[in-house]
């Protein structure tokens, strides 16, 4: 959590863009790096980041009703807006006659930003993972939320996630092996 | 292998410094824009408000003229109505009479003595009864003076 987040968030309830701003360069890259991984594409990691703070900008005023520490509200509408990303490109794919699989197995070109290509191996097999062992995966190692913090953003009892990133781990380990 | 290793390498993934600013800038743009859009919103509320409220004290000021007219026009007709001359002199007149017959009532003449008068007391009675037994003449009302009460009293305290 950002020092002094909680005077950030009512300053930027207030409509002071510059504390806004604050809490923008403190959870940018955690939310960027959460959707990179489940998109892969980095125009569209981008496109996806930017209107995650968008949304978060403009109802900020709703954010209190939520109960949610900022970091969780974000992540939510993330995973939200990822959602709605792949759901817009099932509708195109479908339209298109593309194969529906194109989205969810990456060409390797895709990676040559990448300079690891272990990273690039990693991120692969996780992207084959359901969305929502994708989801704890991501926030369990590479954000390091506990299970409670992960459990209030995907909706779910502490129990459940423990148990889903279990069998996500399992998944995965099966993934890199073969 | 090391799975946890693995995935926490890929907390090196990092957007574009270029990207980052642009993003933050237009975030900061829309704040702009938003605030003046707030502005410009609270603004016409303002103005709006402005123009009803003088809208609403002119028309408070108009009715407020026209009553008064009008109250002053019923008022104006009260006072003339009590301030008509003929109509105090015959209630003044009226008033005199009233006291002259009320005078008539308390200035009886002494020989008019009303049977009011003799049984207002029975100590008057008795006096009464007290003159005929001394032999006095009794009195005709018509002709012998009559006793007012309070030489009946002057009497009855001798």
């Amino acid at each position: 959590m950002l020092d002094g987040e909680n005077k950030l968030i009512e300053m930027a309830i207030r409509g002071e863009a510059s504390a806004f701003g604050s809490l923008y360069d403190y959870y940018q890259p955690k939310i960027y790096r959460f959707v990179f991984v489940k998109v892969s594409r980095r125009e569209e990691a981008e496109d996806l980041t930017h209107q995650v703070f968008v949304n978060a900008w403009l109802n900020i005023k709703n954010y209190r009703e939520m109960g949610f520490p900022l970091g969780s509200w974000l992540y939510q509408i993330a995973r939200n807006q990822v959602i709605d990303y792949y759901r817009t490109r099932k509708k195109e794919s479908s339209l298109e006659e593309m194969d529906s699989e194109y989205f969810a197995v990456r060409n390797d070109s895709e990676y040559a930003f990448d300079a690891d290509l272990e990273m690039a191996r990693v991120k692969g097999a996780v992207q084959k993972l359901k969305p929502e062992q994708q989801d704890i995966i991501i926030l369990r190692f590479v954000e390091d939320l506990s299970p409670k913090e992960i459990a209030e953003v995907i909706g779910k009892s502490e129990g459940a996630v423990k148990l889903i990133q279990h069998r996500a781990l399992n998944q995965l380990r099966k993934l890199l092996l073969k | 292998m090391d799975l946890i290793k693995l995935l926490q390498k890929l907390k090196a993934i990092k957007a574009d410094p270029d990207y980052a600013r642009m993003s933050r800038d237009q975030l900061l743009g829309l704040s702009n824009e938003r605030t003046g859009l707030f502005r410009a919103t609270w603004q016409f509320i303002l103005h709006s408000l402005q123009f009803g409220s003088a809208l609403a004290l002119a028309t408070i000021l108009i009715m407020l003229i026209v009553g008064g007219f009008a109250a002053w026009k019923s008022v104006s007709h009260v006072k003339l109505g009590s301030l008509n001359l003929s109509s105090l002199q015959v209630e003044a007149e009226a008033i005199d009479v009233q006291i002259q017959l009320t005078n008539i009532v308390y200035n009886q003449p002494e020989g008019l003595e009303t049977t009011q008068q003799t049984a207002i007391t029975p100590k008057i009675l008795k006096a009464k009864e007290q003159t005929k037994s001394m032999s006095l003449k009794p009195v005709s009302s018509s002709s012998a003076p009559t006793i007012t009460i309070d030489e009946a009293l002057d009497r009855l305290s001798e």
